[in-house]
């Protein structure tokens, strides 16, 4: 299992504030392959994605990614696991404003010695044209392919999105999603991905639910459709 | 609504709590520090005017060389000039000297600060700072003249207030220089004591309080003629008689030359009296040896008629005629008789015309010797006339140096005050402004939000100025109020009057620096930021609600190639480039103020160290009564004082007629009446070179010199000229001098000498300056560098703040701490390096040339140079403190969650 997650368990605030957002997930995702997270709002996808991605701690479980336990990292041991083997693809994309297209991706490129080329990247989220603009002056669809260039730039073999399209029409989605799995096939990029789009589960390996915390459903999607052909996105 | 964003306000404060105290800290100190400067300024011009009212200051003092008569004081008083005997004299006591006086009572009357006036034989008054540096209380005792002296009182004199021992004195040292007041009998009793050091001096202190002027006044005393007998000095006699004293040896000697001239004639008149008598008597004498002659040749029968005219031929002829050698015999001897008598007769001839003639001439010679006496009187009268005059000086209160210097001192600190407090307000303004726009910008879709409900413009702007106007003025009132304290303006007082004497002045706090500090801050704070932030809240509330960024304008800078940690840094610069500008002018006004302080210790250590280097002579003798003959071992010079005017200031300038061969100065001198070389100490002071004019005054005209070089030396306001030829300039005698130098102490009596200056007395009174203005120099340092440092840190906190996204965005995507650090901070060391490189040197080009206007009332070389290392210092000292600020500040990017940051966004 390239991901791993045992009883994982996480909670907020104290008192009468006290809120556990996480009751003892336990989950499991190999590798190349494309997973969804989806629930309701305060379901806990989001916790659990931050999780996984480091960047919240979780009070108790386990979770080992590539075999590396995240679990009681410092601050710098995550940020490490974060650069060797995490990219991140936001639902507000999360540009730099005031850095370019090509500028932005290079943030992401700086951080490990064996990049892919941007150039090739750019060409394969027809972004080539537009290397030199502002985030501010793209279309949301531009933003959030610049941010998974971004993303990729530095090869991850995770690859955690936050609600991908959930800041874009269904036209843009789609493409969105078509890139997704471009990339999984071409990069074989393991991903996992937090939606409330209920069309998307159809184009990936693995489908988990999550209610009040805990994971209430979870399957193997054994008759993917293409991005290019999902329905109601 | 107003009342929910007010509450909001609250919210607002206790969230940015750290950055609103830092904020409030640094206004409140420096409104500390400004009302401190400037209200103690106030309170030293106001106290010393008040003071002055109070002590009857005088309108003008002068000298005379004898005491005025009662007469002459009765006619000036008649005048309505009121006026008092301020005579005094000078005592050796240890290493110091003391002034003694008479207790005044009419003018300059003494402000007690400790004390009651001496009232009893055996008591003192004794100045402030005299008693202060001798560490001497009231009940203290002090030996003066051989008997001791208790200290019944310290007291302040309106006329030393900066108690210079003499007006020409560089600096004041109020450790080797004090005035003391004793009763009159003491004073009487001190006449003869011993330890005198100097003659009694005859000074009188004026006050007009009519229509007289103190030119009338001066006129007046100008037409006191002096009677030399009168005069009891010594040394002034000794003087006297070798110089306006031989006026009368020579105009008895031209009354004997007209007396003889006056005999002589008499006589060759009564020589040619007697002309024709003496001439009759050759005649007859003649005419009877002829008749002689006659009758002798008669007995040899020879009948001729001898005359004057005819007895040669006849003579001739009788001896060719008779040649008898007997006859011929007598006829030689009558003949060699005639001749004799026939020349005799010629000589008293040509004797009595030759009378006649001198007689002539001695008439003459007689007007002649009259008219030469005539123009000799005249000549004397006028060549020795200011001895005649018995007006030693005259200089009126607003000339005075020793009068109200500490005040024209704090009307400098009283500009400098305002101007740093006015240069410290616009930069809080500022970095308020970068605040408030900071927390606009964070605030976007809440703003949005806020218009699309309907909340107005106007309420928002008040909303977003609230909080800084608010912590701004509570911290401009603490500061205010602190300043006004005796924390405040009674310890920056106290530190403005080391220098001088003066009366214990009360603060005075006048209104408008309440407004000043108080009002006018709050309201310039308020001003800006609504410049500032109207523009950021005319957005339309969809643009705001969606945070639409600016489009970076496109720089034309080419980042292809460059490395991506540059291109970042750069760009984030670009980006907090207002925040940088922040940096930038906090820096450049810290860097204004840090020159004040280090320009004014750089001048302190300058004027200590050339006037040590440059003091070559041991010993200055300023002669009031020169001698003769130069002392042994002397360098004899020839110095006259000028004044000039810099500034609205009037300067004494010397004069110095020096041989080229003078040790002790390094010049080359032309053979010439119009050129010299100055000093550099001149040169500085009245921005003069090589090739200008020195126009220069004294009492009846201005006179121009040709500059012909600047010589090293600035210890005086010297210009140099060629001894003789200055000799020949002023008409005095080939030997004349007025100054002598020496390398080792001469035994001249004290009573000859205006002044004795050493080496040693130069370097300790150049010293005083760096001592007195340790303080300030320490205060302007170390607030320049708190304000830096706080503005630095608060500027790069916003910084870090406005980037926290960005932060937390790159630690999700794995940067590590120092990269972080990299990418946000360190390039800000770029702003700070080379913001520094540009504000160090114009800073202290800009305060150059201010400078000089804050030390426009002091006569010292302004050399305001300091070693390249100080630079070095300074930069290093920059960048060290940013190196720290970004070490503290790292911590604050420690602390910034990626989840937390990304839910906010969210």
């Amino acid at each position: 299992m390239y991901l791993e997650v045992k009883n994982v368990e996480k909670s907020y605030g104290e008192g009468g504030s006290y809120l556990q957002v996480l009751k003892g997930v336990t989950t499991g995702v190999e590798k190349g392959q494309m997973c969804v997270i989806q629930g309701t709002s305060g379901s806990g996808k989001s916790t659990l994605l931050n999780c996984i991605g480091g960047l919240d701690v979780m009070d108790s479980g386990s979770i080992t990614v590539d075999g590396i336990e995240i679990f009681g990292m410092n601050q710098e041991k995550l940020s490490d696991y974060r650069r060797d083997h995490l990219g991140f693809i936001f639902q507000f994309y999360n540009l730099v404003p005031n850095l370019t297209v090509r500028e932005n991706i290079q943030v992401c490129e700086y951080l490990t010695k064996d990049p892919l080329s941007i150039d090739e990247l750019l060409e394969t989220l027809g972004l080539t044209a537009h290397q030199n603009k502002y985030p501010a002056q793209l279309s949301g669809g531009q933003q959030q392919r610049c941010a998974i260039a971004r993303a990729l730039v530095k090869n991850p073999k995770l690859l955690l999105c936050d609600e991908p399209t959930g800041a874009l029409d269904s036209k843009t989605s789609r493409e969105i999603l078509i890139l997704l799995e471009k990339i999984n096939a071409q990069y074989n990029t393991t991903m996992l991905i937090v939606t409330h789009n209920n069309c998307i589960k159809n184009m990936v390996h693995k489908v988990i639910y999550l209610k009040d915390g805990m994971i209430s459903k979870e399957y193997e999607n054994e008759t993917r459709i293409p991005a290019a052909q999902l329905e109601d996105l | 609504m107003q009342k929910i964003l007010t509450k909001r306000v609250f919210r607002n404060l206790k969230t940015n709590l750290f950055r609103y105290l830092a904020l409030a800290f640094m206004i409140m100190f420096c409104m500390f520090i400004v009302v401190a400067l400037i209200g103690a300024a106030e309170t030293v011009i106001h106290g010393t005017k008040t003071f002055h009212e109070e002590s009857k200051v005088e309108s003008g003092q002068f000298t005379t060389f004898i005491p005025l008569t009662d007469e002459e004081i009765a006619k000036l008083e008649s005048l309505d000039v009121e006026i008092e005997k301020h005579f005094s004299m000078d005592f050796a006591v240890e290493d110091t000297t003391l002034r003694v006086f008479r207790v005044r009572e009419k003018i300059d009357l003494l402000g007690v600060n400790e004390g009651e006036l001496p009232s009893k034989e055996g008591q003192i008054a004794l100045d402030p700072r005299y008693c202060a540096e001798h560490n001497l209380k009231v009940g203290d005792s002090i030996s003066i003249g051989g008997k001791e002296y208790r200290i019944s009182c310290i007291a302040a004199v309106a006329d030393y207030d900066d108690v210079k021992k003499e007006f020409g004195d560089a600096a004041t040292d109020c450790y080797s220089f004090g005035v003391a007041f004793v009763g009159q009998k003491d004073y009487e009793q001190l006449y003869d004591a011993e330890n005198r050091v100097k003659s009694e001096e005859y000074l009188y202190a004026y006050r007009l309080n009519g229509t007289t002027t103190d030119e009338d006044v001066k006129e007046y005393l100008e037409g006191i003629e002096i009677q030399a007998d009168q005069i009891d000095d010594e040394y002034f006699k000794d003087y006297w008689e070798r110089t306006a004293g031989q006026k009368d040896e020579y105009l008895d000697a031209m009354d004997e030359l007209v007396d003889g001239v006056d005999e002589l004639k008499d006589g060759t008149a009564e020589l040619t009296k007697h002309n024709e008598e003496i001439n009759a008597g050759a005649t007859d004498f003649m005419n009877a040896t002829l008749a002689d002659c006659t009758e002798s040749l008669r007995t040899y029968g020879l009948q001729k008629d001898l005359t004057a005219e005819n007895y040669k031929e006849e003579l001739k002829q009788i001896k060719e005629r008779m040649p008898i050698p007997a006859l011929i015999t007598k006829i030689d001897e009558l003949e060699k008789s005639l001749e004799s008598l026939h020349s005799y007769q010629k000589g008293v001839k040509d004797y009595t015309d030759g009378v006649a003639d001198v007689n002539d001439g001695m008439t003459e010679v007689g007007d002649g010797v009259q008219e030469l006496r005539d123009k000799t009187k005249e000549l004397i009268d006028e060549y020795f006339d200011i001895e005649l005059n018995n007006l030693q000086s005259f200089i009126v209160a607003e000339d005075n140096i020793r009068i109200s210097a500490a005040a024209n001192d704090q009307v400098i600190t009283l500009y400098a005050g305002m101007f740093c407090g006015a240069l410290i307000i616009v930069m809080f303004a500022y970095v308020i402004s970068v605040f408030v726009v900071h927390g606009i910008e964070q605030e976007s879709s809440v703003i949005g939000a806020l218009y699309a409900l309907g909340v107005k413009r106007k309420q928002l702007m008040l909303h977003y100025i609230s909080l800084p106007v608010v912590v701004t003025f509570i911290s401009c009132l603490i500061g205010t109020l602190v300043g006004c304290s005796k924390w405040g303006i009674g310890w920056q007082t106290a530190d403005a009057i080391a220098y001088y004497s003066l009366p214990i002045l009360d603060v005075y706090v006048p209104a408008y620096l309440l407004m000043y500090g108080i009002v006018m801050p709050p309201i310039l704070a308020a001003i800006v930021n609504v410049i500032v932030i109207r523009k950021k809240l005319s957005k339309p509330a969809l643009s705001l609600i969606r945070n639409e960024q600016k489009i970076p304008k496109n720089i034309k800078m080419n980042f292809k190639g460059k490395h991506f940690v540059t291109t970042f840094k750069i760009k984030q610069m670009i980006r907090e480039s207002r925040t940088a500008i922040a940096v930038v002018i906090g820096m450049f006004v810290t860097m204004l103020l840090m020159m004040i302080g280090l320009d004014c210790q750089t001048l302190c250590k300058n004027v200590q160290k050339l006037m040590t280097e440059d003091t070559k002579y041991e010993y200055m003798y300023t002669y009031k009564y020169p001698e003769k003959h130069v002392p042994e071992g002397g360098e004899a010079a020839y110095a006259y004082t000028f004044s000039k005017e810099i500034m609205g200031y009037k300067f004494d300038v010397t004069l110095l007629g020096i041989d080229e061969d003078n040790p002790y100065f390094d010049t080359k001198l032309k053979k010439s009446q119009n050129s010299v070389v100055i000093s550099s100490a001149m040169a500085s002071k009245f921005q003069l070179k090589e090739g200008d004019k020195l126009i220069v005054s004294d009492d009846d005209k201005d006179y121009v010199f040709h500059i012909d070089g600047v010589t090293k030396y600035a210890t005086s306001m010297y210009a140099f000229m060629d001894l003789e030829s200055m000799r020949e300039l002023f008409g005095q005698d080939d030997d004349y001098y007025n100054v002598v130098f020496s390398d080792h102490a001469l035994d001249i009596p004290s009573g000859r000498l205006f002044a004795e200056t050493s080496r040693s007395s130069i370097e300790r009174a150049s010293g005083v300056f760096t001592q007195q203005m340790r303080g300030m120099v320490t205060m302007m340092v170390s607030v320049s560098a708190i304000i830096f440092v706080i503005v630095l840190f608060l500027m790069m906190r916003v910084m870090i703040d406005r980037a926290a996204f960005n932060i937390s965005l790159i630690k999700i995507f794995g940067y590590r701490k120092h990269e972080i650090r990299k990418l946000y901070l360190d390039g800000n060391f770029y702003v700070v390096a080379i913001g520094a490189l540009i504000c160090l040197p114009l800073s202290k080009c800009i305060m150059d040339m201010i400078f000089p206007l804050f030390v426009s009332n002091v006569a010292c070389v302004l050399e305001f140079a300091f070693p390249i290392w100080e630079y070095v210092i300074i930069y290093v000292g920059i960048l060290v403190s940013y190196f720290i600020i970004n070490r503290v500040l790292v911590y604050r990017i420690n602390k910034i969650l990626p989840a937390e940051v990304l839910k906010n966004r969210e």
